[in-house]
């Protein structure tokens, strides 16, 4: 096939599917009822048109910024504008690759923003954002042993509290919790500002959960949120309480919260463990925005996470919802994904699919109460 | 969940940077445009004289991004945009899509004017539509660039739905990226990425020769054309001094003649119908018409087995033959080729397609030659042969059917 026909046929197939999904695309039209009808809260204005490094560093931390504030990633593509001039570009600035990988991070596009990180550390390895930025995409993938050396990277450029808050999570992960729990407990105690005391006691819940200790965590959790608000905090104490049969608890957790799909899914199973109707309106606005993704042509993998939990509480599709949890499992590797691959592969009844995910759950060392029964027992070494 | 961790390393001090969230509550910017038929027939407006096609297109656009590009929308900067500011705007929004959006039918840029159709809620917002209405002849290629966003949102996209000429149309346009699509008959191939180096960017001659390739190709690899043309030619014996073979005999005329009438029945039968599909003329459903290939290779071998006197083979060929000109003219659709390039496109590939079968005719010829003398020709090859097309057209049909 020559290059022009091999194009031919890829944006064939492309039309094809985009043909399949766009007239679901869901538009509801309106009139506005006066003049002073405010139709869109804007965001601030942010200059995008960068001439020097600097500006461009600027303008892509505060669109970043929005993105994460709104949880509305329409403004990743603005702060990769905003990069343009040195997006994937080998001799950028280490900035604005470390920007780069974050953008890319955001979009899910894991290894991009690996390679990303590496070259930019290759030339300038004193940079102790983009080795935390990278200890925690080699913790996502599952790489415990990569997530460590990143975190002794951390310690070389001199953030001493970082490194260890890095290398505490990641032992945790791989189930030495005591050990966790005594070291995170006393970096708690030593550092000084609330949002920082806030963090490393949500690293400590999390470590806490995984342990099997749900008091505690809970604790923890409430400790956290306590001293600084925090919506990742909310959503894994919110998940915690759902788990634990507190539907009502879990609504309260998540009050305030932005409805990214992730908040909205929570909501909607919580409404639906308490037998509230409304669950049914939230999934199924759940569906819409899934909808929407695949008319842009958007992959499974990326939104794997939020489709296999819709799949598993909502919808009476194991076969989909194990599809969605194998694209996530083939790109993050946190206990969550390993939970929503292992219950969906149970699920949909695939039993070789599954023993393969304990094999390999097994290989990559990860220790989690909420996995005990597709683990064989603590191995020596694992303080339980 | 413990990779939001960094979040709060990130903002408590190493630098204003950040692990993103793990889901969104949205999806990144989108545009859309529906295209479709105006229902009146019009006549001289535009481009297209009587033919023309009157289109009317529908496009979406969120105010957020709106914003993005201009910078006179929140005319008071409070970031509270309201009606009165969003009408006050419309006709610098109008200028600004006039600039960045370009509807071309046959290489022409359509004259283009916005108005105002509607206000839209979507999953992510607020958008604000903008109706307009063309004319374009309707055998005349049709294009759109769009470079809405460019510079401001590499990830912008534009999607487009509905109908053009009759057919349906979907396409992805990128800004930044693929930017051009050419909307026709459902098959849009894009031309940015391919300028150069396909078919649309070259001459007459190369078109030809592209094509011609194409043909032979398709021949050759199209083992239900080669069946079909098996079927008809098993029956015929190109051996002297013996009397034809009984089912020759109730097909037709024996020997060489029958053999060239046969072929050129079934040539002439599928250059009309490809012809008349590439030229837009007619159309059938693929569902359709690749079952109905199995089935032409069913009955012609059936017939061998069963003779009936009236059935001649040539008319059987170019009956048939008009059938498989539909199958031959999807390869013609998916290439995708528009404009005054079309007709050295065909001739091409209709050349090809028949310099494939004359080399499979003569290669028939020589294995027939070589064989016909067995005592048992006729039992072995002839039915044999016929009783294996049958099952094999059986299986073909069932299989297209069902898929």
């Amino acid at each position: 096939m020559s290059p022009a026909r091999r194009w031919r046929a890829v944006a064939g197939l492309l039309l094809a599917c985009a043909a399949a999904v766009v007239p679901c695309v869901h538009a509801r039209d309106f009139t506005a009822a006066s003049d002073a009808q405010v139709l869109e809260v804007l965001p601030p204005r942010i200059r995008s048109a960068a001439a020097t490094p600097e500006a461009a560093a600027l303008g892509a931390r505060q669109w970043i910024e929005l993105a994460r504030r709104l949880a509305d990633p329409r403004y990743l593509g603005r702060a990769q504008a905003s990069l343009a001039p040195w997006w994937g570009r080998e001799d950028a600035p280490a900035a604005l690759a470390t920007l780069q990988a974050t953008v890319q991070q955001g979009r899910h596009e894991f290894d991009a923003a690996r390679s990303t990180l590496e070259a930019s550390l290759r030339r300038e390895p004193a940079q102790p954002q983009a080795w935390l930025t990278l200890a925690t995409l080699e913790r996502v993938a599952g790489r415990y042993p990569a997530a460590l050396a990143a975190c002794r990277e951390v310690g070389r450029t001199g953030a001493a509290l970082y490194a260890s808050a890095c290398q505490l999570e990641t032992v945790s992960l791989q189930g030495r919790f005591d050990q966790a729990r005594a070291g995170l407990l006393a970096l708690q105690e030593r550092a000084g500002d609330a949002p920082t005391r806030a963090w490393l006691l949500s690293l400590l819940a999390e470590s806490e959960e995984r342990a099997g200790r749900d008091a505690e965590a809970a604790r923890h959790y409430q400790a956290s949120l306590a001293l600084a608000p925090d919506g990742y905090t909310a959503l894994a104490h919110a998940d915690l309480l759902l788990r634990l049969q507190q539907p009502a608890e879990a609504l309260r957790a998540l009050e305030g919260q932005p409805a990214s799909d992730a908040v909205l899914l929570r909501r909607a199973r919580a409404y639906q463990l308490t037998g509230d109707a409304r669950w049914k309106a939230l999934s199924a606005e759940a569906a819409q925005r899934f909808a929407d993704l695949d008319a842009r042509g958007e992959p499974l993998a990326p939104h794997g996470r939020e489709r296999a939990l819709a799949a598993l509480w909502f919808e009476q599709a194991p076969a989909e919802g194990w599809r969605a949890a194998q694209a996530n499992i083939a790109l993050q590797k946190e206990p969550l994904d390993w939970w929503l691959a292992l219950s969906s592969a149970q699920r949909a009844g695939e039993s070789a699919e599954l023993n393969a995910l304990r094999v390999q759950l097994a290989s990559a060392g990860l220790r989690d109460a909420r996995l005990a029964r597709w683990q064989p027992p603590a191995a020596e070494g694992s303080t339980r | 969940m413990s990779a939001r961790g960094f979040l709060r390393a990130a903002l408590l001090g190493l630098a204003a940077l950040c692990w993103l969230p793990l889901a969104w509550a949205h999806k990144a910017s989108d545009a859309y445009l529906v295209l479709g038929a105006v229902a009146e027939p019009t006549s001289a407006a535009g481009a297209g004289g009587a033919l023309a096609e009157r289109l009317a297109l529908r496009l979406s656009l969120a105010l957020k991004d709106l914003d993005a590009a201009l910078e006179t929308l929140d005319a008071d900067g409070d970031r509270q945009l309201t009606w009165a500011e969003v009408r006050a705007s419309l006709p610098a929004a109008q200028q600004w899509v006039a600039a960045g959006f370009a509807l071309r039918c046959g290489g022409e840029a359509l004259p283009l004017s916005w108005s105002f159709d509607t206000l839209e809620q979507r999953s992510d917002g607020n958008y604000l539509r903008l109706k307009t209405e063309t004319a374009c002849a309707a055998a005349a290629p049709l294009a759109l660039d769009y470079r809405l966003l460019q510079g401001i949102d590499p990830t912008h996209r534009l999607l487009v739905s509905g109908q053009a000429a009759g057919q349906p149309v979907a396409a992805v346009l990128a800004p930044d990226g693929q930017a051009s699509v050419e909307l026709r008959r459902g098959t849009a191939a894009g031309t940015d990425g391919l300028a150069g180096s396909g078919a649309q960017a070259a001459g007459p001659v190369a078109t030809l020769a592209n094509f011609f390739t194409e043909g032979v190709h398709h021949i050759l690899t199209g083992y239900d054309h080669l069946a079909f043309l098996l079927a008809l030619l098993l029956p015929i014996s190109l051996r002297r001094g013996r009397g034809p073979v009984p089912a020759a005999q109730a097909r037709g005329r024996p020997g060489l003649g029958a053999l060239l009438l046969t072929v050129t029945g079934f040539t002439v039968g599928h250059s009309v119908t490809l012809a008349l599909a590439s030229l837009g003329l007619i159309s059938a459903p693929p569902e359709w018409v690749e079952p109905a290939i199995a089935l032409s290779i069913g009955a012609s071998a059936l017939l061998n087995l069963y003779p009936v006197r009236w059935v001649r083979g040539e008319l059987l060929a170019l009956g048939f033959g008009l059938v498989h000109g539909l199958g031959f003219s999807g390869v013609m659709a998916e290439a995708g080729v528009q404009g005054p390039l079309l007709l050295w496109a065909l001739a091409g590939f209709n050349l090809g397609v028949e310099a494939g079968q004359l080399a499979c005719v003569l290669l028939w010829c020589a294995l027939h030659l070589a064989i016909v003398r067995w005592a048992r020709y006729d039992q072995v090859v002839v039915r044999g042969g016929s009783a294996a097309l049958v099952l094999l057209a059986l299986y073909w049909t069932v299989q297209r059917v069902a898929g």
